[in-house]
């Protein structure tokens, strides 16, 4: 995207002059908007990204940061079995991610096409806007009073007749870590995609049905594929936090349900700086291979054409 | 109706449609012949695509009391099971395909193999004049083809029906007129019904068998081309069909077609009359073509005029004149021998000034 605009900077800049208007108004207003919004993206975003990748090369010797040069911050962390809290973090980011594109894919086809009424379409747009405006921790810490062994859930389990003791499993576990995930990156996967989806010509899909398409057919031939840049853009959405998610392990996993991000927590409560940053910067490298495996995929399905021929 | 054959490609009666109170349609009813080119003319808020689009069942009529396509009852069944397609007004290609994806859509969905629809596909494009561009993506095509390759789509599955909603509606002037030739070609070869929407009455009169004239979601006047042109029924019809010159007037005496009018202001004329369905002394109105009028010797049949004003429009000039029935546009083709002349009276053909009764409201 990035490479396209500069494309197309040089053409606005000569169009004054093909126009022959002001010879004073040699750099258009877009251009310099460009370059002041790569600067300021590579000044607050790529620099402290490259600072915290060097940083992962120094070490910590009595709560001191050496700086110099090494791979011992590296080493250690794979020596010291992080591999499995990798591959928990990994699994249960993908599988939330997977379930809110179950979910979400349905829900923002309905929304966008589905919807009768533009009233019906404004609340639940509305609604989907709530998390945003609480605190996510805020958000979580209610699931605790419900899915507690005293909480809510239980009491209506056990003064039912329905279970004897209480299910355990609902809190402090991967159940509830998973579950305290899905509403909060639930908004994140559904609004790219219902853009996307809204995009999408009604004609089009009324063509399919016209040609002779089942709803099914059409779904696929026609809605999925057009949709696939929102469904991108979905996924990096939620996978990026999901990976990093940190408030629903620690409040819902009640240190049971180790991640990455809790490792990152308890290196920098103990000054381990560039353990943070090593931590940090390999779930990033996570984050770009997941992607890049995924922009394969897609590319086989024929869908990275599509996002560029629009 | 005795020969089984001769049962039409189309038969819709009595069609209901409202969107929330607004009625789109109030009770038509249309039928169309095997092969027969049948335009569906009209302004917009006509109902006209509302039409092609209960046919096509795009839209679910409110109440319908038979639709057959091809002898099969159609009522209930969803656009996809049945047997016709639609050539959409912007062309609706799936931007996603190339053209050759496009084209074979209808034919893969179907479950026919990649080879054999392509194949297909291909010969489709090839009658539409697109074989070489088959590998194209949509985004490379100008709205000529984009055009072709609609129409191959939508007649590839050979469809007993072809709905086309206004198609040449994009196109510049050149091409459109190119494209009328084409499509009436292309329905020849394939012997298909085809169901034409368009608001050009230019369009209707070249390529139709039937025109269906429709006016707030009833029909006004249906028939040949031939007649809507020369014989409207209706003050709109008539206006619709480029009618300059609509006078208003009450019928004094009929002579089997011919009628004798009153005109306001005392004149007294005489016309053709559209319908046998007007007596003497009802409220009429006479319309005749700019073109059909000219001037006239001081003893032959006409008005007495003075010339008012003249505008050169390049092909034609058009000239105004006053007369006791009210202003009157003359129209002559450049060259002709009164372009210049003075005008002392103007007169026309019997047979080209139509009179038909007015409708209040």
């Amino acid at each position: 995207m990035t490479m396209n605009a500069e494309l197309d900077a040089p053409m606005t800049q000569t169009r004054p002059k093909d126009k022959g208007r002001k010879p004073a108004m040699r750099i258009p207003v877009a251009t310099v908007a460009l370059w002041v919004i790569c600067a300021a993206w590579t000044v607050l975003v790529i620099v402290p990204l490259l600072i915290l990748f060097v940083y992962s090369f120094f070490s910590t010797e009595y709560f001191q940061t050496i700086y110099e040069p090494s791979l011992e911050t590296w080493k250690g962390l794979f020596a010291s079995g992080r591999w499995e809290v990798t591959l928990r973090t990994l699994r249960i980011a993908l599988t939330v991610t997977l379930i809110e594109l179950a979910i979400g894919f349905p829900f923002a086809l309905w929304l966008a096409k589905g919807a009768r009424s533009q009233m019906a379409r404004a609340v639940f747009l509305a609604l989907l806007t709530i998390p945003f405006f609480l605190d996510l921790s805020s958000r979580t810490i209610v699931w605790r009073a419900i899915l507690g062994q005293n909480g809510l859930i239980n009491t209506v389990l056990m003064s039912t007749g329905i279970t004897d003791a209480p299910l355990d499993w609902l809190l402090y576990s991967e159940f509830s870590v998973h579950f305290g995930m899905i509403p909060a990156l639930f908004p994140p996967m559904v609004l790219p995609i219902y853009m996307a989806i809204i995009l999408i010509d009604d004609t089009l899909i009324e063509a399919s049905n016209d040609l002779g398409a089942t709803p099914a057919q059409t779904l696929w031939k026609v809605i999925v594929p057009l949709s696939l840049p929102g469904v991108m853009a979905g996924f990096v959405f939620t996978l990026g936090p999901a990976l990093a998610a940190w408030v629903e392990p620690g409040m819902l996993g009640g240190g049971f349900v180790n991640l990455l991000s809790s490792s990152i927590e308890s290196a920098y409560t103990a000054l381990r700086y560039p353990v943070v940053a090593a931590l940090s910067a390999f779930v990033i490298g996570l984050l770009l291979l997941i992607l890049a495996v995924m922009a394969l995929i897609l590319r086989h399905l024929g869908g990275a054409r599509l996002a560029l021929r629009r | 109706m005795k020969d089984m054959h001769s049962e039409p490609m189309l038969e819709v009666s009595n069609v209901v449609h409202k969107y929330g109170r607004v009625t789109a349609l109030s009770d038509v009813s249309l039928s169309a012949a095997k092969g027969e080119f049948l335009t569906i003319l009209g302004s917009s808020g006509s109902g006209k695509t509302t039409m092609l689009r209960v046919i096509s069942g795009l839209e679910t009529p409110y109440s319908v009391n038979r639709l057959r396509i091809g002898g099969e009852d159609v009522v209930g069944l969803p656009a996809a099971k049945r047997n016709c397609t639609t050539v959409f007004q912007n062309y609706a290609l799936f931007p996603h395909m190339n053209v050759i994806e496009n084209v074979a859509y209808g034919l893969r969905i179907r479950g026919r193999t990649a080879q054999d629809s392509t194949a297909e596909a291909k010969r489709a494009l090839e009658m539409v004049q697109l074989g070489a561009k088959a590998d194209r993506s949509i985004g490379q095509l100008s709205g000529g083809e984009r055009q072709r390759v609609a129409l191959a789509r939508a007649v590839v599955t050979r469809p007993a029906i072809l709905l086309l909603d206004e198609p040449l509606g994009a196109l510049d002037e050149r091409l459109r007129q190119d494209m009328q030739l084409e499509l009436m070609e292309l329905q020849r070869k394939l012997g298909m019904t085809f169901i034409y929407i368009t608001h050009s009455q230019e369009e209707a009169l070249t390529m139709s068998d039937r025109v269906v004239l429709m006016k707030h979601g009833r029909i006004e006047q249906s028939g040949a081309p031939l007649d809507l042109f020369d014989r409207p029924v209706t003050r709109f019809a008539a206006d619709f069909m480029g009618y300059e010159n609509i006078l208003d007037g009450k019928l004094l005496r009929k002579d089997g077609e011919i009628g004798e009018v009153e005109l306001v202001g005392g004149a007294v004329v005489r016309g053709t009359l559209a319908t046998s369905d007007i007596q003497p002394g009802g409220a009429i109105n006479l319309a005749i073509r700019a073109e059909r009028i000219g001037p006239v010797a001081a003893d032959e049949d006409g008005l007495d005029a003075t010339l008012s004003n003249r505008v050169y429009r390049g092909k034609y000039t058009d000239m105004m004149v006053e007369t006791k029935a009210g202003t009157l546009r003359l129209r002559s083709w450049h060259g002709a021998p009164n372009e210049k002349g003075a005008i002392s009276r103007v007169g026309w053909k019997l047979s080209d000034a139509v009179i038909f009764p007015e409708h209040k409201g």
